[in-house]
């Protein structure tokens, strides 16, 4: 794995700000990331990016590739926190959350952790199935800028065609896009999902301790409070921001929400 | 299924290549990696596909990390064009 860092710490320097070393399991740039370590003040963002594991991208664009274990994902980003400085917080978006939670678990136990709107493992894939649609109409709104409206009638199944036209005209692709491109998109977004859910499914749920939730207000699961953590943690503190699970890294008031815990986390408020 | 040569799938690939990263045709080099493109995710993905869609078969979207250039890609696509 080749870990990004938006910023360097110097390893062990007692001058130096902790880390803040935060799992990003790819589908966005890990540009994404500069606003908020713009934002954050005595602590360094440095960010694991999953998606430059070969093992994980590839199991979730080739079937015959098989599945990095949750367990080996953790090992390497434990790997990566004892390389270099100090590491105040775990943190993690998404799915990176998961595993920035079981690293915690297996080579951290105490470590902080911020939890950026990742969904506990859960067995109910139908039903996050059914959420996909608004969630790939969000990640285009991302990249256009601006809100997408998920179609109605979209579905898992239908490969979610419907949202071709509407990504164009809302310039989240260049305007010469084909229906094979945007098809290709929209394979390997579903396919990147059903991987990390077949992921979480093998492995055993982790209990997170002194760990915080941000939760936009359109997250992944807007119905379920603690994004199904309540069931693994007992001092699970949720915390609410804008946005959807895409522009709440980029958003300026959610990304200072983001920002504010993790300083509280990392000491530094 | 169109049957493309080598030459002609690299002269598909640059056209898109140059469009996407918006250079000139001829400032595109064959041997570069499709990263040093600054093309993004995305952007290798879109790829891919629309090159399925003109080749009129599945390339698996991992084929633009094992073959990594522009040549790398035409060769090994117009070797599967081949076999069929």
């Amino acid at each position: 794995m080749s870990p990004k860092k938006l910023r360097h710490a110097d390893p062990g320097g007692a001058a130096h700000p902790p880390r803040m070393l935060l799992v990003h399991p790819g589908t966005l740039p890990v540009t994404a990331y500069e606003r908020l370590a713009a934002e954050l003040t005595g602590v360094v963002l440095d960010v694991v990016d999953l998606s430059a594991d070969r093992a994980y991208a590839h199991a979730g664009l080739d079937p015959r590739t098989p599945d990095p274990t949750l367990e080996d994902l953790a090992d390497s980003v434990a790997r990566r926190a004892a390389s270099g400085g100090a590491v105040a917080l775990l943190a993690g978006w998404s799915f990176g959350g998961l595993v920035a939670a079981v690293a915690a678990e297996r080579t951290a136990p105490g470590t902080p952790l911020l939890l950026l709107d990742t969904v506990a493992p859960v067995s109910d894939v139908g039903a996050a199935r059914d959420e996909v649609p608004r969630w790939f109409a969000d990640y285009l709104g991302w990249r256009a800028g601006k809100p997408l409206p998920p179609p109605a009638g979209a579905s898992w199944a239908g490969g979610l065609d419907e949202l071709y036209e509407p990504a164009l005209a809302a310039g989240a692709l260049p305007p010469d896009t084909s229906r094979g491109g945007f098809r290709m998109l929209s394979r390997a977004y579903t396919a990147g999902l059903e991987r990390n859910f077949r992921i979480a499914g093998a492995a055993r749920a982790p209990r997170p301790v002194r760990a915080h939730l941000v939760k936009p207000g359109q997250g992944l699961v807007p119905k379920a409070p603690a994004n199904g953590w309540e069931e693994f943690s007992d001092d699970l503190r949720v915390v609410d921001c804008s946005g959807d699970h895409y522009s709440m890294l980029t958003d300026t008031a959610s990304v200072t929400t983001i920002a504010a815990e993790a300083m509280r986390l990392a000491g530094r408020e | 299924m169109q049957h493309r040569n080598a030459p002609e799938i690299q002269r598909w690939l640059v056209e898109k290549i140059a469009v996407r990263a918006e250079m000139k045709p001829a400032d595109v080099k064959t041997d570069q990696y499709f990263d040093e493109f600054e093309l993004d995710s995305t952007e290798a993905l879109v790829l891919a596909g629309e090159l399925e869609e003109w080749l009129g078969f599945e390339i698996p979207p991992t084929a633009l990390w094992y073959y990594p250039t522009i040549e790398q890609l035409a060769e090994h696509v117009a070797e599967e064009v081949a076999a069929r």
